[in-house]
């Protein structure tokens, strides 16, 4: 059985089987590594929220940048003036459960750049309040990617009531909003000073510690084509050990090395 | 040794293949579905391409759900491709392409011919061995 794997082209096929199995295994590996990332995400929400540090946007998110993963649940903070009257709404929100709207506000910054900051959250549409547009303040809050935008086919509306929007989409949002803007936006954790009365502030994603199943499924499924891939290269060594594998000129069509079904030699 | 039996081991290992064939075969098309609607999307909405909602949009959470049951189906398909390739020791290089084509939208259906077309004659020899005839 051995020297019949040492043969050079068992030996070579076993390469390449390997080099196959490894790069599934490996393909394994960084399916698992995304699952775990969902985690991660989260966590580092925590952390950020937990510690003191943030930093300006402007080193996180610029407008006409792309929005970097890493910049996700990134601590900003940013100093500017709401735009009170540019105010929206995000209903089918919950918090805690509880069904409510968000209220999605643009701070202009001190160079002009958009930012479109989740002040709060309400129960109901009514208790929105408006900020004061004119003193200059300090949020500080956690970077969200930009949602995806709600997909409509043409002349369809999102059937909301004027003043609030179905998504915090950078897409939806251009056409309300001064620009420049960031793609992306900010939970608010803090403002500074306060505008009363205070809304109920958005609390960071929580880690669920959960692992994403999708993920996890396909780094189980690499790592079993990995073992087939050595199984069927163990077979293939196995059979030809046994004497099976023989050049059968009527079973050959497509193939050069094997050929022969075992029914008719067993 | 009886043949009966093997002839029915054979017979279902090539039904298990053929069903696991247009299975795998039908979610690979719902799942190109889904990324094709995730391109149309992406179109719309500027964001990166597998990010958009895909089929989640026509029933929701299926394009979380579509991808999973795709790959063990796949996985399921290899395991019982490789096993008929064990039982009738089909030419190896037209296995590993049955097992590619299980990747490839359609191509599973061509592959489940090409593997029925194949294969039924060796059940048919089987029971001739039963019936006293040497097979070939």
């Amino acid at each position: 059985m051995l020297r019949t794997a040492l043969k050079p082209r068992w030996l070579a096929l076993l390469v390449v089987m390997l080099l196959a199995a490894s790069v599934m295994a490996k393909l394994g590996d960084w399916q698992l590594q995304r699952a775990r990332e969902h985690g991660d995400s989260a966590q580092k929400a925590e952390q950020a929220a937990e510690s003191g540090a943030s930093v300006p946007i402007g080193e996180v998110l610029r407008p006409s940048q792309t929005f970097q993963r890493e910049a996700i649940n990134a601590k900003v903070s940013a100093t500017g003036h709401w735009s009170g009257a540019d105010q929206l709404l995000v209903p089918d929100r919950e918090l805690d459960g509880e069904p409510g709207l968000w209220v999605l506000t643009p701070l202009i910054t001190e160079d002009g750049t958009t930012v479109p900051v989740v002040r709060g959250w309400v129960a109901d549409a009514a208790e929105a309040t408006e900020p004061d547009s004119d003193t200059e303040v300090t949020v500080v809050g956690l970077v969200q990617p930009t949602e995806p935008s709600a997909v409509r086919d043409p002349g369809e509306t999102s059937g909301l009531p004027e003043g609030q929007i179905d998504r915090v989409a950078a897409a939806q949002l251009a056409g309300l909003w001064p620009q420049p803007m960031v793609t992306g936006f900010v939970v608010m954790s803090s403002q500074t000073p306060q505008t009363d009365p205070a809304l109920t502030l958005v609390p960071p994603p929580t880690s669920d510690g959960k692992l994403d199943w999708g993920n996890v499924s396909y780094a189980i499924q690499w790592w079993a084509f990995a073992l087939i891939a050595l199984l069927f290269w163990f077979r293939l060594v196995r059979d030809d050990h046994k004497g099976l594998l023989r050049r059968d000129l009527e079973e050959e069509d497509d193939d050069e090395d094997e050929a022969a079904p075992a029914v008719s030699h067993s | 040794m009886a043949t009966g039996p093997r002839a029915k081991a054979l017979s279902n290992a090539l039904l298990r293949y053929r069903v696991l064939a247009w299975t795998t075969g039908i979610f690979l098309l719902l799942l190109t579905l889904h990324i094709v609607l995730q391109g149309f999307q992406a179109a719309d909405t500027g964001e990166f391409w597998f990010s958009n909602e895909g089929m989640s949009q026509i029933v929701p959470g299926s394009g979380h759900i579509i991808p999973m049951i795709h790959g063990w189906l796949y996985l399921a398909y290899v395991i019982v491709a490789v096993d008929l390739w064990m039982r009738t020791r089909l030419p190896a290089w037209g296995t590993v392409g049955v097992v590619l084509a299980g990747t490839i939208p359609v191509m599973s259906f061509v592959a489940e011919r090409w593997v029925t077309a194949r294969v039924q004659p060796m059940v048919g020899a089987v029971k001739e061995k039963k019936a006293g005839t040497v097979s070939s």
